[in-house]
Formats: C-alpha cells, sequence, structure tokens
C-alpha cells in the first residue's frame, strides 16, 4: 500500500495533519485492521469486567447442632457466588486435559461423593493408587487431607487432582486460560472475587471457589440424627448394634467408637488397622501416611474415614479390597493382621468373639447413619444437567 | 485556664477510673516440659520394654491438663478455660526423650510466682461440655478424646502392644484410658519464678513410667473402658500423679 492508495481511502487529511511518512501511515494501517479483528473476535462479556456488580453475599452455611463450627479460613470467606462457582467447578470437564473427566467424575453424589470403584480411573484410564475418599463434611477434617493427609486445606487439596498425571493430567496453565476465554466463567469470578479483568482469574481463586462448595458438603440428618433428636427410634438390632459400637451399657467392646467418633464418626488421626500382615515396616504395599511423614511407625496408616452414608460408599479401606460391610466387620472381628505398628484396639476386637448375630447388629447400627437428604441435596448436583 | 482545667479534670477522673477496672491484659508465656523416664532411663515410644517378664512395646502416652497454671499462691483463684494436651507419642526415640516435650502456656498473668497448680485431666466444668463446644484450636475439640459412654473426655490415653509369651509376636493390644470427673487429679508444685512476656520461664518434669504402671498386672489388665475397669483408671490417674516430679 502506497501513499496515493491511502490517500484515496482517507487517510489524506490525518496525514496532512501529523506530518507522518507512508511508512508510519502503513503501520498504523495494519494495526488497525488488526485491531478491529482482535476486538470483534472477542465474546462481548470477555474484557473489562467492572460494569457487573460485586456484591458477593455471605453464605449461610447452615452447621447442624451436634457438629462443631467449622475453620474457615480468614482469607477465603464463604459466599454464595464462590460457592456456586465452585459447584461449576468442581462439576466442569473443562478441568481435564481431554475435557472428559471433572472432580465429580471421582466423587459422584449419589455415592457419597465416592466413585463406588476399587481405585479411581484418571482420564487416561490409568488406574489410580487409592480408592476415592468421600467428600461428607470434609470442611471439619483438620488435620490433613487425602488418605495420607499430604495437604493441610481443602485450598491446597483442590489444586492437586487437576495436575495429577492418573487424574485429571491436565496443566493449571491450560485451564486458566479456558476460564480466562470462557463465556460465563470470568463474570462468575467476577461475582465471586471481585476481579476486574478476566486475566486476574487464577488455579488460586479457582481452588477457593471449589473449597468453599466442598465446604458446603455437610450431613446431619441420618437416622441416628432423627434418633438423638427425639425423631426417630432404633430398632432392637441397631439399638444393640449401637452399644457394641460404643461399649456403651455394658456391652461388649467392638472397639469400633474408638477411631471412629462422634459426631462425624471418623477421627483426625492415622491407623494401621491391621489390613496387611508384614514383616517390615517398610513393606506395605502402600505406605500410606508414612509416605508423607518419612516415619517408619507411619507406615501402613490411613486416614480413619467417617462412617457416615458408609452404606453408599461401597468398596471400603484406602484401597478398595472390601466390597460390602460384611466384609468389613468380618476383617475387623478377625483382629485383623499383625505388624509392629498395627494400632493395639484391633488385635482385641478378636477377644469379643462376635457372633454373627452382633456382627449384623452393627451392620444394623452402620446403616442409621444413612443420609440420602445428603447425597440427593440439589445444591450438590450437578449444574450442567 | 482555669475553667479548662475545671472542665478536664471530671474527664480525666473518669477515664482513669475506667484503666482501673480494666482487667490486666494476661500476656505472660511460660513453658513447662516432660522427661519421661523407665528404669531411669528415658522412655522410648515403640521401644520394647520387660515389663513384669512380658514385653510391651507402648505406642501412645498422652495426657490432657486442664485448670493448670502459675500462681502467686497455691490460693489464688481458677486458671481459666486453657486447656493442654501432653502428647508423649511423638518421643519416639532416645535423643526425643531425653530432650521431653515442651508445652508452651500462654495467655498468663505475669510477675513473680510461688508455684505451678497442674491438673491432671479435665476438670468438672468443662468435663461438663463436648468437642462440639470448643473451637478446633482448642485440645477439647478433638472427639478422639472424648467418651461418650462415659460423658466424659478421655483423661490419658495409655496404648501399646504387648507380647505375653516373648515369641516376636506382639499379639495383645493395650488401651488403659481414663476419664469421669472423680478421674481428675490436682496437685501444686512450689517453685519460685517469673512470668514474663518474653516465655524465659521453663519448669522441667519428669514422669516415671514405672510409677504410672505401679500396681497394674497389664497380662491381666490391658484395657480400661467397662465400668468394673474403675479402680485401675482411678489407680493410673494417682499414679501419674505420683509420677510427675519437677526437677
Amino acid at each position: 500500500m502506497n501513499y496515493e492508495l491511502l490517500k484515496k481511502i482517507g487517510f489524506q487529511q490525518l496525514a496532512s495533519s501529523f506530518k507522518l511518512d507512508a511508512s508510519l501511515y502503513r503501520t498504523f494501517l495494519y494495526l488497525s485492521i488488526f485491531s478491529f479483528f482482535i476486538t470483534s473476535c472477542r465474546p462481548d462479556k470477555i474484557g473489562g469486567l467492572g460494569d457487573i456488580p460485586y456484591n458477593p453475599t455471605t453464605y449461610d452455611l447452615k452447621i447442624p447442632s451436634q457438629f462443631p463450627q467449622m475453620d474457615i479460613p480468614v482469607d477465603n470467606p464463604m459466599t454464595t457466588e464462590g460457592v456456586e462457582l465452585g459447584r461449576f467447578l468442581f462439576y466442569d470437564k473443562l478441568l481435564s486435559a481431554n475435557s472428559t473427566m471433572s472432580c465429580a467424575s471421582c466423587h459422584l453424589s449419589a455415592m457419597n461423593f465416592t466413585d463406588g470403584k476399587t481405585v479411581s480411573k484418571g482420564i487416561d484410564n490409568l488406574d489410580g493408587r487409592r480408592s476415592s475418599m468421600s467428600l461428607e463434611n470434609v470442611g471439619f477434617v483438620n488435620k490433613g487431607l487425602f488418605w495420607d493427609g499430604r495437604v493441610k486445606t481443602l485450598e491446597e487439596q483442590a489444586l492437586l487432582p487437576v495436575e495429577d498425571p492418573i487424574e485429571l493430567h491436565n496443566k493449571w496453565t491450560q485451564v486458566v486460560e479456558k476460564l480466562k476465554v470462557h463465556a460465563d466463567y470470568p463474570t462468575r469470578f467476577r461475582k465471586a472475587f471481585g476481579i476486574t479483568d478476566p486475566s486476574q482469574i487464577t488455579k488460586e481463586l479457582a481452588a477457593k471457589a471449589m473449597a468453599q462448595f466442598e465446604r458446603t458438603l455437610i450431613s446431619g440428618n441420618a437416622k441416628v440424627d432423627k434418633i438423638f433428636r427425639r425423631e426417630a427410634e432404633f430398632t432392637n438390632d441397631e439399638y444393640s448394634g449401637y452399644l457394641l459400637f460404643f461399649n456403651a451399657a455394658g456391652a461388649p467392646d467392638a472397639q469400633c467408637g474408638h477411631c471412629h467418633t462422634t459426631p462425624f464418626y471418623n477421627s483426625n488421626d492415622y491407623f494401621n488397622n491391621g489390613l496387611d500382615s508384614v514383616s517390615n515396616l517398610m513393606n506395605f504395599k502402600d505406605l500410606g501416611r508414612g509416605q508423607f511423614t518419612k516415619k517408619e511407625l507411619d507406615n501402613g496408616k490411613f486416614r480413619v474415614p467417617t462412617l457416615r452414608n458408609i452404606e453408599l460408599s461401597a468398596p471400603y479401606m484406602h484401597d478398595g479390597r472390601f466390597k460390602t460391610l460384611e466384609e468389613v466387620v468380618e476383617h475387623y472381628a478377625s483382629g485383623g493382621h499383625y505388624s509392629d505398628n498395627i494400632d493395639p484396639f484391633i488385635p482385641q476386637i478378636a477377644q469379643i468373639q462376635l457372633s454373627d448375630k452382633q456382627k449384623k447388629q452393627i451392620i444394623l447400627f452402620l446403616k442409621t447413619l444413612t443420609d440420602t437428604s445428603f447425597t440427593q441435596n440439589p445444591a450438590f448436583q450437578d449444574p450442567f444437567k | 485556664m482555669k475553667k479548662l482545667l475545671l472542665f478536664l479534670s471530671p474527664i480525666l477522673f473518669l477515664s482513669s477510673k475506667c484503666k482501673q477496672d480494666t482487667p490486666p491484659v494476661q500476656q505472660g508465656v511460660m513453658s513447662i516440659n516432660f522427661k519421661p523416664n523407665y528404669n531411669a532411663k528415658p522412655f522410648v515410644i515403640n521401644q520394647i520394654y520387660n515389663i513384669d517378664g512380658k514385653n510391651v512395646r507402648f505406642t501412645r502416652l498422652s495426657f490432657l491438663m486442664t485448670e493448670t497454671c502459675p500462681k502467686a499462691s497455691s490460693s489464688e483463684g481458677s486458671c481459666g478455660t486453657n486447656a493442654y494436651l501432653i502428647d508423649l507419642t511423638t518421643l519416639d526415640d532416645s535423643t526425643k526423650s531425653a530432650k521431653g516435650f515442651t508445652q508452651i502456656m500462654s495467655n498468663l498473668t505475669e510477675g513473680n510466682k510461688k508455684g505451678l497448680q497442674m491438673s491432671l485431666g479435665v476438670a468438672k466444668s468443662l468435663n461438663a461440655l463436648k468437642p462440639k463446644d470448643y473451637v478446633s484450636s482448642n485440645p477439647l475439640s478433638d472427639g478422639g478424646f472424648y467418651w461418650d459412654d462415659w460423658k466424659s473426655y478421655i483423661f490419658t490415653k495409655i496404648e501399646g502392644l504387648m507380647d505375653k509369651d516373648r515369641n516376636g509376636t506382639f499379639e495383645t493390644g493395650i488401651t488403659l484410658h481414663t476419664g469421669g470427673d472423680d478421674s481428675f487429679r490436682q496437685t501444686w508444685f512450689p517453685q519460685t519464678f517469673t512470668v514474663d512476656t518474653k516465655g524465659t520461664t521453663t519448669l522441667n518434669f519428669d514422669l516415671n513410667i514405672n510409677t504410672l504402671l505401679r500396681g497394674i498386672d497389664l497380662s491381666t489388665v490391658n484395657s480400661t473402658h467397662q465400668t468394673g475397669d474403675k479402680p485401675t483408671m482411678l489407680k493410673i490417674m494417682d499414679n501419674l500423679k505420683d509420677g510427675i516430679s519437677l526437677k
């Protein structure tokens, strides 16, 4: 393009005014055309988000009266907008490298936020190392997350599966780029965190939103809760199972309640529950807690999972080795398998020689921990359906 | 000028009165250290001990303390609601055991003290509450230290494994837990020291494990959770009280 042509298409006056030479005109023209295409290709919502109101509403977290208060990080207060963004991200397959899986693929609400598999599989159909842990009441867990407790907070935890090669096998940089140019997410991030431009979307904000959503996953309305609120009653067998479980009212001590304490029927602690017999503590197939702490005495120890909704959470144990509650109770009733750091309560269980009837009673009690109002709560379901 | 002074005087008087009524800020800090020993040597978690002819490895040794604070006199008032978990389970080698377990105590009243009140277990008023009633930073928020059937915190946890026939397999679990208001024990350790904001004072205590296990036959009583186990629980708490000494 030359000076004469520029004059013809209307740049002559501009040229005269600014006394610019032809090469500068050319540059200016190219930049104008380029800018036009760039801006016309972007969705209307992308760009400055300042016009969208940022008025986050404090989330009304309803904690059952029998539960303690939840520790919520001061730098991640819960808002309705943050929780909703977290729910979208939790269910969005955009987080995986090939857009086939989301967090919810291994944490299905109907299965108490587990996946029903022995070990979870990622996008490349590779077996994960461990069974999917329930997210029920996960906001109350304060001494380490995952089976081995390797991270402290939900915000830290939410970052890991995306880049795990046997899970979502993606890069956060790619996820964040997709979120920035998405038709919907920049607005959601704006409403949740007050960002003024999509470029301010970060993996940390995404993790904060998912952590907010996970803190809402509260279950406290099982039959056992109704019983303690005097809204329901145990059957005789359920009650016998309860007494065995908690060594209450002089019943034989089935030892369950030492590690599965109320109100969550878990412990914020790590135990070797006698799953494997090893002659040397280094010989556990999965070192569990010890792999993180590097302490040999922690090898073979795992976090005590919640028993709430255990009926819906099969298979059981960190490696999903037991398909039924009957198998689980049978394992404990046998006193487990010996290793040097087996928890002292485990061999004691065998001493009382639980009868078949007592084992069934314990299982019937465990089923009073089922809370389908939690698994079916519309607020926890897939927003894309 | 006189008018101004006249105007300011009541304000100054009132403000000084207000200051007098405000309780002093408790910013004092001190530490207490526990060194467990068995047969006069550092006691190590998971080490094999021969006790009454049985090989025993302890896997957990911890106890709760409440109503524990330095005082200017033994008759001084309550220690407040602070609670501490003395968890000697972390002392799993001789070096750590020789250093002992140190608990920092903060929010104390500064000044010269005549001794330390130590209470083993959970005081009645605090024991009437449940883990859900405490903030998570408080050891009493840990459900693992509460036993519903007792309606009490578990004051002590002494756990381990025993090889009764000394064949190398520690087949028998030991789970000695104590609790209930009648298990609460209080003692007074006279000592002159100062509590300041820098935490310069540390009181060092020995815990004699021989005394803790005095009169308890582990081969016959390896678990205390039933109502009938109460005499053993009370004995353990008495032993714990007797087994702690100020260096």
